[in-house]
């Protein structure tokens, strides 16, 4: 089938979400007055992309055009067998001021069953956040966590996982947790994507990708 | 009337028939004898002395006096009048003192009106002896040498007695307030007897006091019979009077009054009693006056937005003490003469309703004020605002927001996190999971006191868990980038109440109005 996402490499495909949400607008990028200044930020609390369920996002939030703020909610979400959760949220705050770009994605959820009980958790949150000054550009995930994570019946410590942690799921694919997408120069230019839960579905025949399962995804970007 | 010993500076006007022997043995090894005060002046400060005189053989008299011719003391100073007197008039005993007070021996004498304290009174056999003190005595021509105008004390008695005498003297230095100048005292009597074996001399002792640092002891003695005598050893001699039934001998100890310590002191009189008699003796401290004075900052403060941090006071451009907002602040051992005081650390919403800086004046042992007022106004609506989004808390018990605000309004959006539901224990859970949902009520941005770069607003909103609040942000601070640990941020929806930095996430305050 055909999936957002176009190669195997969960760091890459990630990276390339970016790129289709930016390219696509999804992911606004407002340009300051000062030239070469823009700032994005976008959260999003679930996606599906399944044969069966389509392509469906869940409680997503993206940073206006001229920064500020935007929050997105549901109370549940459910499809059947392969994604469930409640207290989903979203928010992305941030601004373009002259002397320094900031922003800030959260991304959050709550009783996460997914693959009808493959992968539990208590509680999701993904949260992004870039500055530019001028001289440093830089994104950090702090604050990101997992609340009674359990995969295959497997449980894990609370906390954010280490980045871009892989789990095989038999017969399914495989899970990436805290995976972190960083892009930028350092100086100018920043960018982060967290995703907290990010299932790859697998083709059990030809090993292609089948479809994808992402709980708390946090984006942000920022150049001065 | 009489004058002292030949030994010391003022000339006694008694007969020479009333001077004992020891104006001529007084001055023994280790004993010293009064220096005039110009001379201690230079050798030092401290409390010195500055005039006595005295008189015996005050025969069939209710009335005691004896003035400080031919020299006034100073005025300010501390006067200390021991009188003495021999006989128990008509059986009556205890102290026949009905008062004593001060004249200036014009004709008739006029009331100077200083106040004599009654410090010991001791009394063995036919002899009593009391002992007053007054102190910062004053209307009176300072050092005056006018015969008319010669400070005089006096005893006036309920009863007259057979004989009578008194020792006045003057000292420079004493506290002027009775209370501080006094400190202990005490006396003591016996019976005295000549040793016909080994001529052995009956020793008169009142016992030790302890001597404050700076302060000075006072001695007295007395015998009836009149005897020789050797004073008290290191103590220096004022005058020893006598006449045909009584003899007494004043010294005093100034070891103490140049010294950064104080001590003990405990005179001792020996005397050779020529035949069975009775000995007095009293000694008592007297304190100096202080030579630094203090200070009280008083400050006050009104209106809106007083900081909570409070000021600075700094005296004379040197030493500086934090002050608070409404209180005082005190600076000690101050040398006396003009101050300078200073109050500082107003934030810019603040400003003086009184003159700053001022100028006090230190007075030895007093305590100067200065009031700084202060008055406080709500600051202008900030020409910023700021947005922020991120994580309060940890673990399992954690809130994620967003803000975003400014004087015109904005939007607050919070969601409370507890998995293990509501813990009473909790700030964060007391009440349990929730989120919501607030406005930003116009006019409600501005600066708060704890630091420039924090803000704080109010405004109303929603939760879909537990309804309609109103929500205060007492503080969302930047403290810089990235915002975990530096980012502060103090929540109050109702009864719901979390502050603390941020454990993920920013706050930013942006410079310009959007």
């Amino acid at each position: 089938m055909k999936t957002l996402l176009s190669n195997h490499h969960g760091a890459s495909r990630a990276a390339c979400l970016v790129a289709l949400l930016t390219l696509s607008g999804a992911l606004a990028t407002p340009r300051g007055p000062v030239w070469g200044q823009t700032v994005g930020g976008q959260a999003i609390a679930a996606t599906v992309n399944t044969p069966a369920a389509g392509s469906q996002t869940f409680a997503s939030a993206t940073l206006p055009s001229a920064g500020g703020m935007e929050q997105a909610d549901l109370d549940t979400a459910g499809l059947t067998n392969t994604f469930g959760a409640a207290g989903l949220m979203s928010i992305t705050s941030g601004q373009i001021d002259q002397g320094l770009v900031s922003v800030t994605a959260s991304a959050e959820a709550a009783d996460v069953n997914i693959l009808d009980g493959l992968i539990a958790a208590k509680a999701v949150l993904a949260l992004a956040t870039s500055y530019a000054n001028g001289t440093t550009a830089a994104s950090e995930a702090d604050g990101s966590t997992l609340l009674d994570l359990v995969i295959a019946g497997v449980p894990y410590a609370d906390g954010a996982p280490t980045p871009n942690t892989r789990v095989e799921l038999s017969g399914v694919g495989y899970v990436v947790l805290n995976e972190q997408v960083l892009s930028g120069d350092g100086v100018h230019l920043t960018g982060l994507t967290v995703n907290m839960i990010h299932v790859y579905l697998l083709d059990q025949l030809t090993n292609a990708p089948a479809g994808e399962i992402v709980v708390g995804t946090a984006q942000s970007m920022a150049t001065q | 009337m009489m004058k002292g010993c030949t030994l010391v500076r003022v000339s006694l006007l008694v007969g020479a028939a009333l001077l004992s022997d020891h104006c001529t043995d007084a001055a023994g090894p280790g004993r010293q004898v009064p220096r005039p005060l110009a001379a201690s002046a230079a050798a030092g400060s401290g409390i010195q002395l500055d005039q006595w005189n005295g008189t015996f053989n005050e025969t069939n008299t209710a009335t005691i006096i004896k003035g400080f011719n031919p020299t006034n003391p100073h005025v300010g100073d501390a006067i200390v009048a021991t009188f003495f007197w021999f006989g128990t008039p008509g059986g009556v005993t205890g102290n026949i003192i009905a008062s004593v007070s001060d004249v200036l021996t014009t004709s008739p004498f006029t009331p100077v009106g200083n106040k004599y304290d009654l410090v010991e009174f001791v009394t063995h056999g036919n002899i009593s002896m009391a002992t007053y003190v007054a102190t910062n005595v004053q209307n009176f021509p300072d050092a005056g040498t006018d015969p008319s105008q010669i400070l005089a004390v006096k005893a006036d008695l309920t009863v007259p007695v057979p004989d009578g005498g008194v020792l006045l003297s003057a000292w420079v230095g004493v506290a002027g307030v009775s209370t501080d100048a006094l400190g202990e005292h005490r006396s003591a009597s016996g019976i005295g007897a000549p040793d016909v074996v080994t001529g052995a001399p009956t020793t008169a002792d009142p016992g030790p006091i302890s001597v404050n640092a700076g302060a000075f002891a006072y001695g007295v003695s007395m015998v009836s019979p009149p005897g020789g005598l050797n004073g008290p050893p290191g103590w220096t001699v004022i005058a020893t009077p006598s006449d045909l039934f009584m003899k007494g001998d004043g010294e005093y100890d100034a070891r103490f009054t140049i010294s950064s310590d104080g001590g003990s002191a405990d005179p001792t009189w020996n005397w050779f009693f020529p035949a069975p008699g009775s000995w007095l003796a009293t000694v008592l401290a007297l304190n100096a006056a202080p030579t630094t004075g203090n200070l009280t900052v008083t400050t006050s403060t009104s209106g809106d937005n007083v900081p909570t941090d409070g000021y600075t006071v700094t005296l004379d451009g040197t030493t500086s003490q934090p002050a608070p907002t409404n209180g005082d602040v005190s600076f000690t051992d101050l040398q006396p003469g003009t101050h300078q005081v200073e109050l500082s650390g107003l934030p810019a919403n603040c400003e003086l309703t009184t003159p700053n800086p001022v100028l006090v004046t230190i007075v030895a042992g007093g305590t100067a004020t200065a009031t700084f007022a202060v008055s406080c106004s709500a600051p202008p609506p900030p020409n910023d605002f700021m947005t922020g989004g991120g994580k309060l808390g940890d673990r399992r018990e954690f809130a994620t927001f967003g803000l975003e605000a400014k004087s015109s309004g904005g939007k607050f959006e919070w969601s409370q996190h507890c998995p293990d539901g509501p813990n009473p224990a909790s700030a964060f859970c007391a009440q349990g999971s929730f989120t919501f949902h607030g406005t930003v009520t116009p006019g409600s941005y501005a600066q708060t006191s704890r630091d420039p770069k924090c803000r704080t607003w109010t405004g109303t909103g929603t939760s879909k868990q537990t309804g309609a609040h109103d929500f205060t942000v007492q503080q969302a601070c930047d403290g810089g980038e990235p915002g975990r640990g530096v980012d502060y941020l103090e929540v109050t929806i109702d009864d719901y109440h979390v502050a603390g930095y941020l454990t993920g996430g920013n706050i930013q305050l942006h410079g310009r109005k959007s």
